[in-house]
């Protein structure tokens, strides 16, 4: 037994449709948490702003809530976290392989040079928006 | 003595994880049989890791929450999976996952609470434990 075979099991989770979902739940439950400490507000007062009951916040926070865009929507809104959202909306490849521009949805773009990362059908593209840091994920066509 | 291995170790992470042998042969034996429960764990903990253990510490329904002596345990609400473990020091840069187990109930037993204990005590010898591959 080695850490390894955690680390591959990890790896083979992470090309399933369902790690896509729970990477969504995670990145919201970090918006959640970083903006619960800004405002310096318990869960109970989020639940109570958002109109949401606490052990839902409970889960959301912990990454384990399967929420619907309506609910984030609810909670993101009443941190007023709406700077904090933001998706890769578009990813094109221009012809120069093997760099991708990837357009948010705040209109600006990014490039990611894929021979920096790992090689594969999957490239995981992870950089900095402001000081936050951002992982976002993208399905290349092409294998490096 | 308890040999701690790389879990998520690197640059990249805020809080870099160790993991000792006994956790290490729990998990990848429950993942047998809870296969979704300990792929949704080590990726939450990669997370977690990532941005750093502290964003996610607190009480009563944080994700990590502290236990006394230095202790920490991980968990989700999703299941009763839990993982103990402590710092290697103030700065809170490396942690170290000393034990794991399943919980058989939602209220913690008193033997998983002497599992907490046991890994205190550990925190608390000197010479106790050991990382390799460093």
């Amino acid at each position: 037994m080695s850490a390894e075979q955690l680390r591959q099991r990890l790896n083979a989770y992470r090309e399933t449709p369902e790690s896509f979902a729970h990477e969504m739940r995670l990145r919201l439950s970090q918006v959640v948490v970083r903006k619960l400490r800004e405002l310096d507000w318990t869960q109970r007062e989020l639940a109570d702003k958002s109109g949401m009951k606490e052990p839902f916040v409970t889960r959301v926070l912990s990454g384990d809530q399967n929420w619907t865009t309506e609910t984030a929507g609810r909670l993101l809104h009443a941190l007023g976290a709406r700077e904090h959202i933001q998706y890769v909306v578009d990813v094109r490849n221009t012809g120069e392989l093997p760099v991708w521009h990837l357009l948010w949805t705040d209109g600006q773009e990014t490039q990611v040079n894929l021979k920096d990362y790992a090689s594969g059908k999957k490239a995981e593209i992870r950089f900095q928006a402001n000081t936050t840091p951002i992982r976002g994920v993208a399905v290349s066509s092409a294998a490096y | 003595m308890h040999y701690l291995d790389r879990l998520f170790v690197g640059a990249e992470y805020e809080t870099c994880v160790w993991i000792s042998q006994k956790a290490d042969k729990f998990l990848n034996k429950q993942a047998r049989r809870h296969d979704k429960a300990i792929n949704e764990l080590l990726d939450k903990v990669e997370f977690w890791a990532r941005s750093g253990f502290a964003n996610w510490e607190g009480g009563e329904g944080h994700p990590i929450k502290h236990e006394g002596g230095g202790v920490y345990r991980l968990g989700t609400r999703s299941s009763l999976f839990r993982l103990i473990g402590f710092y290697e020091n103030d700065n809170k840069r490396s942690f170290l996952m000393i034990d794991a187990f399943l919980k058989l109930k939602q209220k913690s037993a008193r033997h998983e609470k002497e599992r907490i204990r046991q890994v205190a005590l550990i925190k608390k010898t000197p010479k106790t434990w050991r990382k390799t591959g460093e």
